[in-house]
C-alpha cells in the first residue's frame, strides 16, 4: 500500500529528519481552554505542557470531556487556548490571525476526521484534490499528487467513485489521502476509527503506522479506544484536562 | 476540480428531488415576472413609440371637444413647426363591439409623412388617390383577414351611420400603435357631416425641427391660442400618451407592486433551500475550514449556488413562458383587447438577471451564517 519516499516526492527530506535526533515539532506551555457555558465556566484544559518530537506517533486518550479533541484542535489551529503558548511546526500558531491560521494549516496540517467529512457530490480522487485548490500548483501537478495519494492508501482504482458507493474504511482512506495530499508537517486524527469496524479500523490505523514509519509523518491521533491506542509509538492520557 | 464545480455540484447534485421543486419553483416566480413584467411593458409600448419630435395640440378644456381646422395654418407658422396634420378619433364598431380596434379619420397626405407611414402592401398613390379608401395595420391586417380590395364596413357611434371604407393599403411605422390601427380621409368624414361638426378635428400633431426646442414651440402653439374660444393644449406625444394610461394607473402599479412580490416570493424558496442544504452540510464546511479553507471561500460556494439556482430556475421559466406569453397574447388579441403581448428578449433578460441576484441575495444570509460559524462548533454539529 505505501510506496516510497522516492515515489511520493514530497518526503525525502521528513526521511532525513527522521534520522537526526527528534526536535520538538509540537511545544505547548502551560495550555489553558476554559468555556462558558450558562454563566459557569468549563475548564476543559488546565495548564497542559506538552512537546511531541518530530516524526512521532502519539494517541492522545481519555474519556468524554476530558479535553483530547480541545486539545488536538488547538495544535492543529482551529481553535485557540483560552492562556498559554503553542508553538506548532515552529510557529507560534496562538498569535496568528484567522487568516493566517487558515494559510498555516493549508501548508502543516492533515486534518483526519472521525464521520471522514468527504463531499459526496465529489469523487475519491475530487475529494483528495480540494487542499490542493488552495496551492499554486498546475493541474498536471495536482493530477499526479492525487493518484500518489490515493495510490499510497490502496484507493487508485476507486479514484473515480463517489463516497457513497465506498465503504467505511474506504471512506476515511480516501479522507487520509486528502490529509497527506498537500505533504503537512502533521497528521492529527480526531477518533480516525470511531465508526468503522474491527477489520477497517485495524486497516485505517496500519495506514497511519506506515505513513508514520515510512514517510516520517509526525501523526498525533485521539482516541478512546486502548487498541487503537496501541499502534502509536507514545500514549498519553487526560484526565478532567490534566496531562497524566 | 475548481471551486466553481463544486459549487455546480452543490447546487445540482446533492439532493436532485428538492433542487427540481426549488428550480420549478423559481421558474413559476420567474414565469409569473415575466407575465407582469410584458404586460406592463405592453402597457407602455404605445407610449414608448412616440417620437420626441411630435407635438399634440388638443383642446385646453378636453380631449372630447375638437378644435377648429383652420388653426392648421396659424401652428404651421410658429417658429421650429415643419409639418402639421390632424385627426379624429373615429370610433366605430366592426361588426361587433367585442371587435375593437382604433380608427382614425386623418389628414392623409401629411399623416403619411408625419408618421412615417411605409406601406407594406397596395401603394401610397392608391389611397390618397381614393377619398372612400382606408389603410390598415399589418398585425390588424392579420387579425381580421383584411385584404387589398376589400371593403370594411364599420357602424358609427361617434359619428353615426353606416360607414364603409376600401382597403388601398396594409401598413407599418416605427411607431407600434399603426399596426393595430385603421386610417382613412378626414375629407371623408367632414363631407358628411351636418353642418355644425364639419371642420373641427379631434387634435393636431406637430414636428418639430429639433426635439430639443418644443419647450419653446409648446409655448408659443399655446400662447397663439390664448383667450381665444377655443384654447390649446400642447405637449409631447408621449406626455399625450401616458396620459390615457393615468386612468389604469391604480392597475399598472398594482401590477408593479405584485411583481416585485413575485421576485421576493423567488428570494424565500432559494434562501429556504440555501438555508436548508448549508445547515446540512455544516460539518462539511466545518472540514473545508480545518483544511485551510478561508470564510470567502464559503460565501463565495454559498453566492455561487444561489445564483446558479436562480439563473437556471430563471432559464426554466423562460422556457416556459414563451408559448405561454404567445398564447395568451393571441387569446387576448382574438378577445379584442388592445394590449399585444408577447416574448420579449428584453423583458426575459430582465427576469435572468433578476433571478441570479435573487439568488445571490437570497444566499448572502445563510452564507454570512456558514462562513461565521466557527471551525469547531461547525465540526462537533455531526457529533
Amino acid at each position: 500500500m505505501i510506496r516510497t519516499d522516492k515515489e511520493m516526492n514530497v518526503a525525502p527530506e521528513s526521511t532525513a529528519r527522521a534520522l537526526q535526533p527528534a526536535r520538538a515539532i509540537v511545544e505547548a506551555r502551560d495550555l489553558r481552554k476554559v468555556y462558558k457555558r450558562n454563566g459557569q465556566e468549563i475548564v476543559v484544559l488546565d495548564g497542559i505542557n506538552l512537546d511531541i518530537p518530530e516524526g512521532s506517533f502519539e494517541a492522545l486518550m481519555g474519556p468524554s470531556g476530558s479535553g483530547k479533541t480541545t486539545l488536538l484542535n488547538i495544535i492543529a489551529g482551529i481553535d485557540e487556548p483560552t492562556s498559554g503558548t503553542v508553538k506548532v511546526a515552529g510557529e507560534e500558531i496562538h498569535r496568528l490571525s484567522e487568516t493566517e491560521r487558515a494559510a498555516w494549516r493549508a501548508r502543516h496540517i492533515g486534518y483526519v476526521f472521525q464521520f471522514y467529512n468527504l463531499m459526496p457530490v465529489l469523487t475519491a480522487a475530487e475529494n483528495v484534490e480540494l487542499p490542493l485548490l488552495l496551492t499554486k500548483l498546475p493541474k498536471s501537478e495536482r493530477r499526479r499528487r492525487v493518484e500518489l495519494a490515493l495510490k499510497l492508501v490502496g484507493l487508485q482504482d476507486q479514484m473515480h467513485q463517489t463516497p457513497r458507493t465506498l465503504s467505511g474504511g474506504q471512506q476515511q482512506r480516501v479522507a487520509i489521502a486528502r490529509a497527506i495530499v498537500a505533504d503537512p508537517t502533521i497528521i492529527v486524527a480526531d477518533e480516525p476509527t470511531g465508526d468503522l469496524d474491527r477489520k477497517s479500523a485495524e486497516e485505517v490505523l496500519q495506514l497511519l503506522a506506515t505513513l508514520n514509519a515510512q514517510l516520517g509523518k509526525t501523526v498525533v491521533m485521539v482516541t478512546h479506544d486502548p487498541y487503537a491506542a496501541g499502534f502509536a509509538k507514545i500514549q498519553r492520557r487526560l484526565e478532567k484536562g490534566l496531562l497524566t | 476540480m475548481t471551486l466553481s464545480r463544486l459549487a455546480i455540484r452543490n447546487a445540482f447534485l446533492r439532493n436532485k428531488t428538492r433542487t427540481f421543486l426549488t428550480l420549478l419553483g423559481v421558474a413559476v416566480a420567474a414565469l409569473a415576472f415575466v407575465f407582469l413584467r410584458t404586460v406592463l411593458a405592453a402597457w407602455y409600448a404605445n407610449s414608448e413609440s412616440s417620437a420626441s419630435d411630435r407635438l399634440v395640440v388638443r383642446n385646453a378644456i378636453s380631449l372630447t371637444e375638437p378644435l377648429p381646422v383652420s388653426y392648421r395654418d396659424r401652428i404651421s407658422q410658429v417658429p421650429g413647426v415643419t409639418q402639421v396634420t390632424f385627426s379624429n378619433w373615429f370610433g366605430g364598431i366592426y361588426k361587433d363591439r367585442r371587435n375593437f380596434f382604433a380608427q382614425f379619420a386623418i389628414d392623409a397626405p401629411t399623416a403619411l409623412e408625419v408618421f412615417d407611414i411605409r406601406f407594406v402592401e397596395g401603394s401610397k398613390e392608391a389611397f390618397l388617390a381614393d377619398r372612400s379608401s382606408c389603410v390598415v395595420g399589418k398585425k390588424l391586417a392579420e387579425r381580421y383577414g383584411f385584404k387589398l380590395g376589400d371593403t370594411i364596413p364599420l357602424q358609427g357611434d361617434v359619428y353615426p351611420g353606416e360607414w364603409r371604407f376600401k382597403v388601398a393599403g396594409i401598413i407599418e411605422s416605427d411607431d407600434s400603435s399603426v399596426a393595430s390601427t385603421l386610417y382613412f380621409h378626414w375629407q371623408r368624414l367632414n363631407e358628411e357631416l351636418p353642418a355644425e361638426r364639419k371642420n373641427l378635428v379631434g387634435a393636431f400633431t406637430v414636428k418639430v425641427a429639433d426635439a430639443s426646442q418644443s419647450p419653446r414651440v409648446i409655448q408659443a402653439i399655446d400662447d397663439l391660442f390664448a383667450n381665444s374660444d377655443a384654447e390649446t393644449h400642447t405637449e409631447t406625444e408621449r406626455s399625450f400618451r401616458l396620459q390615457f394610461l393615468t386612468g389604469s394607473s391604480a392597475i399598472v402599479a398594482a401590477i408593479e407592486v405584485v411583481s416585485a412580490v413575485v421576485l421576493v416570493i423567488m428570494a424565500l424558496i432559494l434562501g429556504n433551500t440555501l438555508a436548508m442544504g448549508l445547515r446540512e452540510r455544516t460539518s462539511e464546511m466545518g472540514a473545508m475550514r480545518a483544511i485551510g479553507f478561508l470564510p470567502r471561500h464559503v460565501r463565495l460556494l454559498a453566492w455561487s449556488e444561489g445564483a446558479l439556482l436562480g439563473l437556471f430556475g430563471g432559464l426554466a421559466g423562460m422556457i416556459l413562458a414563451r408559448p405561454v406569453l404567445i398564447a395568451t397574447g393571441k387569446a387576448l388579441a382574438s378577445a379584442g383587447f388592445p394590449v399585444t403581448l408577447g416574448f420579449r428578449p428584453a423583458t426575459a433578460a430582465l427576469t435572468l438577471l433578476a433571478a441570479t441576484t435573487v439568488g445571490m441575495l437570497a444566499s448572502a444570509f445563510p452564507a454570512r451564517t456558514a462562513a461565521r460559524l466557527e471551525v469547531v462548533t461547525a465540526l462537533r454539529r455531526q457529533e
